[in-house]
Parts: structure tokens; C-alpha cells; sequence
């Protein structure tokens, strides 16, 4: 993405503004000055409309993790396996 | 082809969280799904010593955690004389009330959903598996956990500027995987 300005945000900003929306933390602010900058940008347009395709996808998808500590534990059974083999 | 090698140190950081969801919505509880990983891990372990080389490491590990799920259903259903079915009835107040309209309504949902957003959680953990370690790392605490940035940037010593910058590179990598597989 270039560097053209629209209404005080570059293409750099606005594709921060978007990645902070998809996590809800786009200031009232940011998220107007995007919906100016997205009316005349195609190429961020065409950003922010993958980006929200992909929020929507990861939604759908309900993926869950491993917290830390989950990993923790694993890692701990794990060592408790290879010393037990190793006496 | 050059032989896989097994790299039991990495396995929780590289595997975990796949073969995590791919049990999570097979048996549909945390603690069990995790209790099953971790046999899988250790299972792997036992059997390094027939691991051929042939196929990759996590392939290999996603064979054994499908055994580990068939024997979990396998002592689930040991005990199926001992089920027991409970139904709420419904109170003074309600009653009249059909059956039938207590049925959840599933119309929105059907079984082809559900095994569309399987596929669709595994394709996306495909792709994460595509990025550097960190990147993804960072993506799956922000995106999957819901950890906040403050919490993100003191844990891995970083600006929020910094972490924006990873984000989004995890995002547009992530785009382009998808739309390359899953459209």
C-alpha cells in the first residue's frame, strides 16, 4: 500500500485502524477517519474486506489453544515420562 | 525424500494446539481433550523406536491421537450400562407446553456445519504452522485466547506498535494461505 493521505490517515494507518477494529480496538475516531480513507482507497478496501472475511472465518472456526499452563503440564508429564525411562 | 526426524523437545510448542482442537471437538470436554494429547505425547514417546521417517512428524502424532480418541469412546462405552438419562421436566407452569417445542431448533445447524468448521479450525491452524514461531505465537494468544495486548507485550518485551506490526503480518499471511486453500 502507497502513502496517499486521506483525511489524515495514510494507508499504513488505516490498515492499523483495521487491524485494531478486528479486535475492537479501534478508537470512535480511527474507525470514522478508516471509513473516509476506505471510500477512496481501493487497495485498502480491498484489505479491510479480506481482513474481515478472515474475523469472520477464525469465528466460525471456534478455535480453541492450549493455555500456558495447559502446556505446562504437558511439558511436565512428558519429563516425568523420559526420566521414568531413563532410571 | 530426506527421512522426518522426531523432535520430542518441540512437540508441545509445534503440536499442541492442533492436536488440541483436533480432540476438543471430538470429545467436546477441555480436560479430557487435553488429558488425550498428553497420552498421545506420550505414547509418541514409547514409540519412537517404529517411527520410519515416511511421513511427517505430526502426521505420525495424529495417527496415534486417532487411537487415543477411539480408545477413550472405547472406556466411555464400557460403561454404558451404567448410563443414565436425565430429563428436566417441566414445572406447573409450564406444562401443556409440547415436547416438541422444546427441542432446540438445529435448523441453522446441521452436522455438514459442523464438519465444514472442523475442517475449517484445521486449515487455519495449517496455515499458522506456516508462520515464524513467534508471529504465530503472538497471532493464536491475541486472536485465539483473547489476551490482552498490554498482557502480550510485557510477556514477549515488545511495543504495542510492535505487536500491531506482527498482526497484521500474521493477518495478510494468514489471508493469502486461506484464500490459496480453503476458497
Amino acid at each position: 500500500m502507497g502513502i496517499r493521505s486521506f483525511f489524515g490517515l495514510d494507508c499504513e494507518a488505516a490498515a492499523n485502524a483495521c487491524d485494531r477494529a478486528a479486535y475492537n480496538e479501534a478508537g470512535l475516531a480511527d474507525k470514522l477517519r478508516l471509513r473516509f480513507h476506505l471510500f477512496l482507497c481501493p487497495p485498502c478496501k480491498d484489505y479491510t474486506r479480506k481482513s474481515e472475511k478472515l474475523s469472520y472465518l477464525i469465528k466460525k472456526a471456534d478455535l480453541k489453544s492450549c493455555t500456558d499452563e495447559e502446556k505446562a503440564v504437558l511439558r511436565q508429564r512428558m519429563d516425568e515420562k523420559n526420566s521414568e525411562s531413563l532410571n | 525424500m530426506a527421512k522426518t526426524r522426531l523432535d520430542p523437545d518441540k512437540w508441545v510448542d509445534r503440536y499442541a494446539d492442533y492436536l488440541f482442537n483436533y480432540t476438543i471437538v471430538r470429545v467436546n470436554d477441555r480436560e479430557i481433550a487435553n488429558d488425550i494429547v498428553a497420552e498421545t505425547f506420550l505414547a509418541g514417546l514409547n514409540s519412537m523406536k517404529n517411527f520410519k521417517g515416511e511421513a511427517s512428524e505430526r502426521t505420525w502424532l495424529i495417527s496415534i491421537l486417532k487411537r487415543k480418541i477411539i480408545d477413550h469412546y472405547r472406556r466411555i462405552n464400557s460403561n454404558k450400562g451404567k448410563a443414565e438419562v436425565k430429563v428436566n421436566l417441566p414445572d406447573g407452569e409450564m406444562e401443556g407446553d409440547w415436547l416438541e417445542e422444546k427441542v432446540p431448533d438445529l435448523t441453522d445447524r446441521t452436522a455438514e456445519d459442523d464438519m465444514e468448521n472442523r475442517e475449517l479450525g484445521l486449515a487455519i491452524l495449517d496455515c499458522l504452522d506456516q508462520l515464524p514461531e513467534k508471529q504465530a505465537e503472538i497471532f493464536k494468544k491475541k486472536t485465539i485466547e483473547g489476551i490482552d495486548t498490554e498482557a502480550i507485550c510485557n510477556e514477549y518485551k515488545i511495543s504495542p506498535s510492535n505487536l500491531w506490526v506482527i498482526i497484521h503480518r500474521a493477518r495478510t499471511s494468514l489471508a493469502k494461505c486461506l484464500e490459496k486453500n480453503w476458497f
